[in-house]
């Protein structure tokens, strides 16, 4: 038993009161004299019980962390970032030309001028990759919606794009029946308006793309850069 | 004769610069409640002590602060008992707190027995709401009772000694001693029950 909880029993010997009584009392005189020691260390010779710093250095790699973090953030966040415009926007956007994966596709499908086209697409020959695809369209038999589609987009990744003339296999597309890339048409056909500087076309557009869940993010940073 | 001046010179030095009869004084002094000499010496080398932890025993400030002043302690108490005689305070000091401090970090439970002097068996844990209860009845406790009982266990004077000066028999004093115990805990209960 502890010498406090035999200190406060009820009941204690003579001998017990003694013993408890001298270890309750050194208890306390200790105490007095290590609070009167403490005060003189601390005004008498600046030496505190504990020292501030002791806990900084123990801290001290997770306040680095902490304040290279913050350094970051405040980057990131605070310095002046100039809002790209629509047309940095749209070359952003354009950068990476949508893949085509139709080389997947069985031999019954891509017949030889298709797979021509398709090559010169994946190689970023565009312009070649647009006249292939046109000739499919023309042909006007067996037609599939990638055709229209990567017709539209090879006349859009040229250099210089061809939004105009991208637009109506871009429209095409996104309206086919039951279509498997009208949300990726549609996108298309927004920046080929852009492109074209049909500025009311392309907001209507882009306001529903925004409102949608494929690319809205990126449309509602276009929609903020257009003017009134 | 040098070599005698050197041998003091040497002696003061281990002891903090007390002389044999310096020391004699301090004791005197703490047994009477007066701890001045002690303060002025022990206090001046606390911060030599709690360096040496720091450095021998790895240990950071607060801990090294606490066992050097657990070690303060410990010698004040062994000094007024008559446990430690005039030869190397110094060392004592540094290693005593070095040995609470080994204590703190459970790297050894049991104080080992220095060059010449027992080891202290451990100090109870009072709660500080129980001294605080202590402090207050002892604070209340009337006259000669407080007196003999801060004499006697706070400065460890021997009884012997206080019969002495009371011109009483150690036999009557032990008594009275007894009597002012059992009183102190009669306050104390009733302010803990209360």
């Amino acid at each position: 038993m502890k010498t406090s909880e035999k200190y406060t029993q009820p009941q204690l010997s003579g001998k017990e009161l003694e013993k408890t009584s001298e270890e309750m009392l050194d208890a306390l005189h200790d105490r007095q004299l290590r609070k009167r020691w403490q005060q003189q260390l601390t005004d008498d010779y600046k030496m505190p019980p504990r020292r501030r710093t002791t806990i900084i250095r123990k801290l001290r790699p997770w306040l680095a962390v902490a304040a290279s973090l913050a350094l970051i953030l405040s980057v990131v966040y605070l310095w002046p970032v100039t809002p790209k415009d629509r047309y940095a926007l749209l070359d952003e956007y354009l950068a990476q030309p949508f893949a085509n994966k139709e080389g997947r596709k069985s031999d019954a499908i891509l017949d030889s001028l298709r797979s021509y086209a398709i090559a010169a697409y994946t190689q970023g020959d565009f312009s070649e990759a647009a006249r292939l695809r046109q000739q499919l369209v023309d042909r006007d038999s067996a037609i599939i919606e990638e055709d229209v589609l990567y017709l539209g987009l090879s006349y859009l990744y040229q250099n210089p794009p061809q939004g105009e003339a991208a637009i109506p296999h871009l429209e095409r597309a996104s309206q086919w029946s039951f279509g498997k890339f009208t949300a990726e048409s549609r996108w298309y056909l927004a920046l080929a308006y852009l492109q074209a500087e049909q500025i009311p076309t392309a907001r209507e557009l882009l306001q529903e793309i925004a409102a949608s869940n494929w690319k809205s993010g990126e449309a509602e940073e276009l929609l903020r850069q257009l003017p009134e | 004769m040098k070599s005698t001046i050197t041998k003091t010179t040497n002696q003061a030095d281990k002891n903090f610069g007390l002389s044999l009869e310096e020391f004699k004084q301090m004791v005197e002094q703490m047994r009477s409640g007066d701890y001045q000499l002690y303060e002025q010496v022990f206090l001046k080398h606390f911060r030599s002590c709690v360096d040496y932890v720091m450095f021998r025993c790895k240990a950071e400030y607060g801990e090294a602060y606490d066992s050097s002043m657990d070690a303060m302690l410990d010698l004040c108490r062994r000094i007024k008992l008559g446990r430690i005689q005039y030869g190397n305070l110094r060392f004592l000091f540094t290693r005593v707190a070095c040995q609470y401090c080994n204590q703190r970090k459970k790297e050894s439970q049991i104080l080992e027995e220095l060059d010449g002097v027992e080891p202290e068996p451990a100090r109870p844990d009072v709660p500080e709401e129980l001294l605080d209860i202590l402090e207050e009845s002892l604070d209340r406790i009337e006259e000669p009772c407080k007196s003999l009982l801060q004499q006697f266990y706070f400065y460890k004077q021997p009884l012997k000694e206080l019969a002495a000066l009371a011109g009483r028999t150690e036999v009557a004093l032990r008594k009275q001693k007894q009597r002012c115990l059992a009183g102190l805990r009669n306050l104390f209960m009733k302010k803990y029950n209360a």
